[in-house]
């Protein structure tokens, strides 16, 4: 049996600390950092198979040229993926942390024993690199090559690693009933995602030499031309992204294909911008430099590397969105409650278990409202924030205050990206009154609303709505349930 | 245990005067003998590996600072600046040479400990770092722009002068130091379970500045003889193709450097102690007096053998088999007291050591580190075997 998390600590968002980003959603510092994160982890990747495959081209006589590029993408990959890479990858565990430190514990806790695999992998990595970079020179043909052989597999298994752990976020197959952590390892996702990566790290790696080979002095353009020729068979895998990508989607539970394929405008807009730059991409490396019919400058190459990154942000966006309102699927939602809670917190409320002061308490004219501040840290700031990204006031400083009630008592229904609302009547009512005095621009008074109907009027709603995630997500995965 | 039993346990604790709270105040903590054995085997089995990866990323960590400093004097001694004519270092260059590589290495390490003091102490590592949030943040990017700054200072084609040399040797120097730095408060923070609420409010301090400037000039004077010692092995494995000259100048400075920075941090660990009144009484336990007897003995055996060093001005003995083994056994018994100190003060509150449920993979972790370790090795000997036949 997978964990139950009511029964583990450190499963409610009041369990830490939670830091005010201001007007920056959470979502965006995890997101921007992740982006990077991965365009250059993926680079690095491909990275270590390109030069292998140089280096034999070079030792095999096919194409000699190919040794002049080695040494300068080399050190591009030491320079960009050994400091950056690395430290942004470290950056996204402390980033995890920040943000919702309770996912990333239930990560840990689940996938230790991968993660400490993944680690010899770096130090395998890390070993290679360096014993290639600062000695390469000084080595036997036969050496090389294996260094570069162990140095791009470690790589790639660096990739393996992660994407299991990553690709069961969105599906966990059957971990959920049987806890058995290879079963959510080789989780449904797993292979369209390892795969599909796999292909966009080749990619990046072309690219990214492409554009070094143009700035490196000493090349006439015909050189220049033969050595992108043999970059082409980083960019022909493209050609199966399609299939990968549909493969990917039916992996995935029917409610996120169905907001990616449409049920969201703003996800749908994301893989439209993936799918088409990925096709543009594709589309210039084959023409360009299989079929040999156009050249790819370094302008050329930078522009298309930059759609790429754009690309990359548009997948992980996908990616991360697409798991809403979970942050692991079935088992922990976006703001650190189980689905199990739902119902206990709203009787016993989720403030009871809150240590933390508000810091800025003296604010707020009333109880009720410090109330309603704590009642948003805890369940909503997550996602969005008041004023900025996502902001609540926006959203729904407009509605009529039945309307905040009802909505918010029926959070899972008004919109199927969030999940139920897991406090008390009266944590509610607080949180209502805290949005509107907000919307208001914060009055320095504010009447207290604590009549005995609408508590009445709420607890109904919360019971229409139940403490279950949305139904269309259930309607969609086939739940008789939500019927 | 049910969640909301953690929490009253949390709001129990936040009700705790602050006073009490702080980390100064002496606290009845229980013995470390004692709860070692009541602890489940699992939680001793993470602790024990993070106690050796904690060490491995010291070894490493002693080197960056160790050797960040030594290059910063380098480069205002005009050491890698054509311009100032100045005397061959060898011992310069080799330190400046390998300090990105040393710091990646130390980055790497860094991950398993933290990965598993995630395990072992989830609570107290995550609210420590989201109580110091942007600070704790900082030093990533910190991190990002010291590697540059070390690639600058070893650049051969810009950067020649000494100005900027010293300059770019300094910015790389502050920010390891900061990375330090926070990893000291973030740890003493770790270690105040019932000031976390306070804190967070604002109505009570984290760590005093003045605990944090000493525990870390404590580590900072533990790292010097741990690079001293590092750097005179990669000389007398001919690093830089060091001659015996270059060994011999290199001698007396890394001894001196050694001796003087051991007395330093035995003196500082003696008032950091002090300051914190043997709050966790650790050293009324078996082990914890074991650990702090070896490791000063280990610092005490340590000083007549880099006397010797000096003395004979040379690095080629047994002297240095002899401190490599000190070293080792210092690094561990530090790691040691350490996590004993920090058991005997979470022991007993929420944040206290957890016993993860069991999960799989430990044999595939295992199958790896073998495999691992193999190739490792095989690259090095590779290296050493191809650079060996081509010098020859
Ligand atoms: C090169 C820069 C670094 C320096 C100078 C440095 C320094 C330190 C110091 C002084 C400590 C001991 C803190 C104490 O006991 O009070 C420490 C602990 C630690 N460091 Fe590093 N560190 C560096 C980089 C890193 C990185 C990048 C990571 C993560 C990948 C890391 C992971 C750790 C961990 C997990 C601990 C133990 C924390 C604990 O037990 O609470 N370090 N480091």
């Amino acid at each position: 049996m997978a964990p139950d998390p009511a029964a583990l600590p450190n499963f409610l968002p009041s369990a830490y600390p939670v830091n005010d980003y201001g007007p920056i959603m959470k979502g965006m510092a995890i997101g921007g950092l992740g982006i990077f994160h991965v365009f250059l982890a993926q680079f690095a990747i491909g990275g270590g198979f390109l030069l292998f495959w140089f280096e034999w081209l070079a030792q095999s006589g096919r194409e000699p040229l190919a040794r002049r590029l080695i040494d300068s993408v080399f050190r591009v990959l030491i320079f960009l993926s050994f400091v950056l890479g690395a430290l942004t990858g470290v950056g996204m565990w402390l980033t995890s942390i920040q943000v919702s430190a309770p996912t990333i514990g239930l990560m840990v806790d689940e996938f230790h024993w991968i993660w400490a695999t993944e680690w010899i992998f770096f130090w395998i990595e890390v070993v290679a690199g360096y014993a290639f970079f600062r000695y390469g020179d000084r080595l036997s043909g036969r050496e090389r090559l294996t260094l570069l052989a162990i140095y791009s597999i470690a790589g790639f298994g660096s990739l393996f690693w992660i994407n299991g752990i990553l690709s069961w976020q969105l599906t966990p197959g059957g971990w959920v009933t049987s806890g058995s952590i290879w079963e959510g390892f080789f989780n449904p996702t797993f292979w369209p995602s390892l795969l599909f990566r796999t292909v966009v790290c080749l990619v990046l790696a072309a690219l990214g030499a492409a554009i070094v080979l143009n700035a490196l002095p000493g090349f006439s353009r015909e050189e220049r031309e033969r050595v992108l020729h043999q970059l082409s068979p980083f960019f022909l895998p493209m050609l199966a992204m399609p299939i990968l990508g549909a493969w990917y989607l039916a992996a995935m539970p029917a409610d996120s294909r169905g907001w990616i394929l449409g049920g969201s405008m703003v996800m749908t807009m994301f893989f439209n911008i993936a799918a088409g730059s990925s096709a543009l991409i594709g589309g210039y490396g084959v023409i360009a430099l299989w079929r040999q019919k156009n050249y790819m400058n370094g302008a050329t190459a930078t522009l298309l590397a930059a759609i790429a990154f754009g690309a990359t942000g548009a997948g992980e966006f996908i990616r991360e969105g697409a798991r809403k309102p979970y942050s692991v699927r079935e088992t922990l939602y976006s703001n650190a409650i189980t689905p199990a809670q739902v119902a206990s917190l709203r009787e016993t409320g989720v403030l009871a278990t809150d240590p933390y002061p508000l810091r800025d308490a003296s604010d707020y004219p009333t109880e009720q409202l410090r109330e309603g501040r704590l009642v948003y840290r805890n369940l909503c700031s997550v996602c969005h924030t008041i004023r900025g990204a996502n902001a609540l006031d926006a959203l729904m400083g407009d509605w009529a205050i039945e309307q905040k009630r009802l909505n918010v008592a029926m959070l899972q229904w008004t919109e199927g990206f969030m999940p139920p609302f897991a406090g008390t009547a009266e944590e509610l009512e607080a949180l209502v009154q805290y949005i509107a005095w907000e919307h208001a621009h914060r009055p320095s008074a504010w009447p207290e609303s604590r009549d005995p109907a609408v508590f009445a009027e709420i607890r109904e709603a919360l019971k229409r709505a139940g403490p279950h995630p949305a139904p269309r997500a259930q309607e969609l995965a086939g739940s008789e349930e939500a019927r | 245990m049910n969640p909301i039993a953690t929490v009253a346990a949390v709001q129990a604790t936040a009700d705790a005067p602050t006073s009490a709270a702080t980390s100064a105040a002496p606290i009845a903590a229980p013995n470390v003998d004692t709860l070692l054995s009541t602890l489940p085997t699992s939680t001793l089995i993470y602790i024990v590996l993070l106690i050796a990866t904690y060490a491995l990323h010291a070894i490493f960590m002693h080197y960056t600072i160790g050797g960040a400093l030594w290059t910063l004097g380098s480069a205002i001694r005009g050491r890698f600046s054509p311009s100032t004519n100045a005397p061959r270092d060898v011992l310069a260059t080799t330190v400046r040479d390998w300090l990105p590589s040393a710091i990646s290495s130390a980055i790497t390490a860094g991950i398993a400990p933290l990965l598993f003091v995630q395990i072992v102490y989830q609570k107290s590592f995550y609210t420590a770092n989201l109580l110091l949030f942007n600070r704790w943040m900082l030093l990533l990017p910190a991190l990002i722009i010291a590697i540059y700054a070390l690639y600058v200072v070893k650049a051969h084609s810009f950067a020649r002068g000494r100005l900027v040399k010293s300059l770019a040797a300094a910015v790389a120097t502050v920010l390891i130091a900061y990375t330090g730095i926070a990893f000291v408060e973030n740890h003493l923070l770790s270690l105040q379970p019932a000031a976390w609420p306070a804190i967070y409010g604002g109505t009570a301090h984290g760590p005093t500045v003045e605990r944090i400037a000493l525990r870390f000039s404590m580590w900072l004077c533990a790292a010097l003889p741990t690079f001293a010692l590092l750097a005179a092995w990669q000389l007398r494995l001919g690093a830089g193709d060091a001659s015996d000259e270059d060994r011999r100048q290199a001698a007396r400075p890394l001894a001196i450097l050694a001796v003087l920075a051991t007395i330093a941090a035995m003196g500082i660990a003696f008032v950091a102690w002090h300051v914190a009144h043997g709050e966790s009484k650790v050293l009324s336990s078996r082990i914890g007096l074991g650990a702090l007897i070896t490791l000063f003995a280990a610092q005490i055996l340590a000083i007549p053998c880099w006397l010797t060093v000096a003395a004979r001005r040379s690095l080629n003995g047994g002297a240095l088999w002899i401190l490599l083994a000190l070293t080792l056994v210092s690094i561990f018994a530090a790691a040691v007291l350490r996590e004993a100190h920090r058991l005997a003060l979470l022991a007993g509150t929420d944040a206290a050591p957890r016993e993860p449920a069991p999960v799989g993979g430990l044999a595939i972790f295992l199958i790896f580190t073998l495999l691992g370790v193999g190739i490792i090795v095989w690259i090095i000997r590779t290296v050493a075997r191809s650079l060996a036949t081509r010098t020859n």
